[in-house]
């Protein structure tokens, strides 16, 4: 049914479009040509443009003694990003945490068990869980860790720099805050924090986070305190309620806690803009800069740069998300750190790695066929994500033929040539899978049209002697020669020949 | 590589030519979504930034206008609410809506934008519920599509129209409208 108020707000909004003098396109980068990987060099490009046209330069703040200041104003603007040094992404197995299909690695070695989730990792010390038993695990540097004792039904909070670890157990039925310091004389935080209801509407409390200086924030729907583990007084609670009214923590970063607005609307960051803030000892929330909604969010451990997953994007069935934002946490240009074509980064199973890099799960979005898993290494200074192998433990140091591939050679050929296809190196899940020459080579032979990886053979060390059909040329057979290779495919194609030739 | 040169230049002249086309357009529903034209060129220049760099999937896309048309309301979204927060931590009132700047001048656009009655309005619409609206009724999209571009349910499409209009109703008073329903 349509409205008068509809009516008018479709011919309103259509005479102010016709209205509009569309100025001259500005100019665009033709000189490179389009790429999914290739991030920078067009902004550089546009940065010119963008200067031509009159745009004033973006203003950027500067955060004053650790206080968080807001974004600076203005809208989004192109900047130079300063050149890194390196511009290439490791494939080193990583040494911090992550989960992959359901598998926890830490320091390189995975660890026993199946089905973990829910990973928590700062400062090398790392939490998480497994299946759906409501165990908690943790372990950190010179700590042996275990299994965190109680039951929980919301998940232990780790604190940025890794230092604590705070939860809610209510194995006695009732609701026991508690917590203890990671460090490897670390003790526990004493008597727990009782009197607490385990539930208020519906809805358990939770330890929303755990700050640097070991200050516990618990909030219900009702309650709001925050327990100073580390003041020196036993039971040390200071209530938000009062002293932080309506002011709803999310969660704690490097660079503050991150909270919304509880007063009016919603109270989850995907809905309500929220914000970061300090909090001071007697309770005193400090709002700094504001931050986009979001699904999800982590800031690096220096607290300067931020990636998320926009608000709305990990609703529904979606297990996985095709992009990642990430942009510094006191404003500036975006980036979107795109997953490789064909695969997409699995619902919070990123982590920083270092105060530039991310790990993230990826999957497999094919219709047919077995789901997979692989990992990916992203570089938020380069905007740019590769798959990098993962080995078993036993061959974590081991040489790149006794790492295990996942794809076969048909596999990682038939990958390649369906690249090739589309004339899209930038689609496959791990470009080195082929230098550049034998890329070159198969492209020529394809000629735009399409093909299939045959039957290989095994060629000897290890290397396959492969057969590829291609529909430029059906009546001739062409050949590859894959050897084991450290990429995401775990091969590498290293020659490529025409029947006869 | 010799191929890649080819390839490049071939991707290159797409690209442009794509481009060509699409800026009137582009601009047109950026303004609509911004509500001045500094934004608008920003928005619309934004966007196919984002197009060049993501050219190979957006060329492959069954629908690549429903697929530009997704980059540019993530981007007009993630730009605009820092704004808001902005605004609302200087300032102890809410912002007056802004009006907008119609055509630049010569054109038509200011003296008809002053006469209207939701277009003044509009500014002051949280970005999301500003998607929806030009979405809906400027592009004529359905919840689904909709649903599509801003990465949501079509519940939430469904929910932010109806709190878009709600507001717009209220803020040209709510007695000029009772009884509307066609």
């Amino acid at each position: 049914m349509t409205t008068e108020l509809e009516n008018v707000l479709a011919r309103e909004l259509h005479e102010v479009a016709d209205g509009v003098r569309v100025p001259p396109m500005p100019a665009l980068p033709t000189t490179e040509a389009p790429s999914a990987t290739r991030r920078w060099q067009p902004l550089l490009v546009a940065a010119a443009a963008v200067l031509i046209v009159g745009v004033a330069a973006l203003v950027l703040s500067q955060r004053d003694g650790g206080s968080v200041e807001p974004a600076p104003p203005g809208p989004t603007r192109i900047t130079d990003p300063a050149a890194p040094d390196d511009t290439t992404i490791s494939t080193a197995m990583p040494t911090a945490p992550f989960i992959v299909d359901g598998r926890l690695y830490v320091d390189g070695t995975e660890v026993p068990g199946e089905r973990w989730w829910g990973l928590q990792s700062h400062g090398d010390v790392w939490l998480a869980t497994q299946g759906s038993s409501g165990a908690w695990w943790w372990g950190g540097p010179g700590v042996d860790g275990g299994q965190l004792e109680g039951r929980f039904e919301q998940p232990p909070v780790l604190s940025p720099n890794g230092a604590f670890v705070a939860y809610v157990d209510v194995s006695s039925g009732r609701a026991e805050v508690n917590g203890f310091t990671t460090d490897p004389s670390g003790e526990g935080f004493g008597l727990p924090l009782t009197g607490l209801p385990r539930v208020e509407d519906g809805i358990p409390i939770r330890v929303r986070a755990v700050t640097d200086d070991g200050d516990v924030i618990v909030q219900g729907t009702q309650t709001s305190i925050m327990w100073r583990t580390q003041s020196g007084t036993e039971l040390d609670t200071v209530d938000l309620s009062t002293t932080a009214p309506d002011q709803i923590v999310l969660q704690g970063t490097a660079a503050g806690l991150v909270v919304v607005d509880g007063s009016d609307g919603p109270t989850d960051a995907a809905e309500t803009e929220p914000s970061l803030a300090t909090i001071d000892p007697d309770g005193t929330l400090t709002p700094g800069a504001a931050l986009p909604t979001y699904d999800a969010l982590e800031v690096n451990p220096a607290g300067t740069w931020l990636f998320r997953a926009p608000a709305g994007t990990l609703g529904g069935d979606g297990p996985s998300i095709d992009s990642l934002l990430t942009q510094p946490v006191d404003g500036g240009d975006e980036v979107a750190l795109d997953a490789p074509e064909g695969w997409g980064f699995v619902a919070f199973s990123w982590t920083w790695e270092d105060d530039e890099t991310v790990l993230a799960g990826l999957v497999s979005q094919r219709r047919a066929g077995p789901v997979e898993y692989r990992l990916a290494r992203c570089r938020v200074d380069l905007g740019e994500c590769r798959a990098i192998p993962v080995s078993e433990p036993e061959s974590a140091g081991g040489t790149a033929t006794d790492a295990p591939r996942s794809f076969t050679a048909e596999q990682a050929l038939d990958a390649v040539v369906g690249a090739v296809a589309s004339g899209d190196r930038g689609s496959l899940l791990d470009q080195s899978v082929i230098d550049d020459p034998e890329w070159s080579q198969l492209v020529e032979f394809a000629a735009g049209q399409g093909g299939s990886a045959g039957t290989c053979r095994d060629n000897g060390g290890g290397t396959k002697d492969c057969e590829i059909a291609l529909d430029a040329d059906p009546a001739t057979t062409y050949y590859a020669i894959l050897t084991p290779g450290e990429n995401g495919y775990g091969w590498r194609i290293t020659y490529v020949s025409i029947g006869g030739a | 590589m010799a191929f890649t040169t080819t390839k490049q230049a071939q991707d290159a002249l797409a690209y442009e030519e794509y481009a060509a086309a699409a800026w009137p357009a582009l601009y047109r529903s950026s303004y609509l979504l911004t509500g001045n034209h500094a934004d608008a060129e920003d928005l619309a220049q934004q966007t196919l930034l984002q197009a060049y760099r993501s050219w190979a999937k957006v060329s492959r896309a069954d629908q690549p206008a429903a697929y530009v048309r997704r980059m540019q309301t993530n981007l007009f979204i993630s730009m605009r609410r820092p704004q808001g927060r902005r605004m609302e931590l200087l300032t102890d009132v809410p912002p007056e809506p802004r009006p907008a700047r119609g055509g630049t001048s010569g054109g038509q656009g200011a003296g008809v934008e002053d006469r209207m009655v939701l277009w003044p309005h509009i500014a002051s619409l949280p970005p999301q519920q500003r998607a929806v609206v030009v979405l809906r009724y400027y592009e004529q999209l359905s919840e689904r599509e909709i649903a599509d571009a801003l990465g949501c349910s079509t519940g939430n499409v469904k929910s932010t129209a109806h709190r878009a209009l709600k507001a717009l109703r209220a803020a040209i008073g709510s007695e000029a409208h009772d009884g509307e329903e066609a």
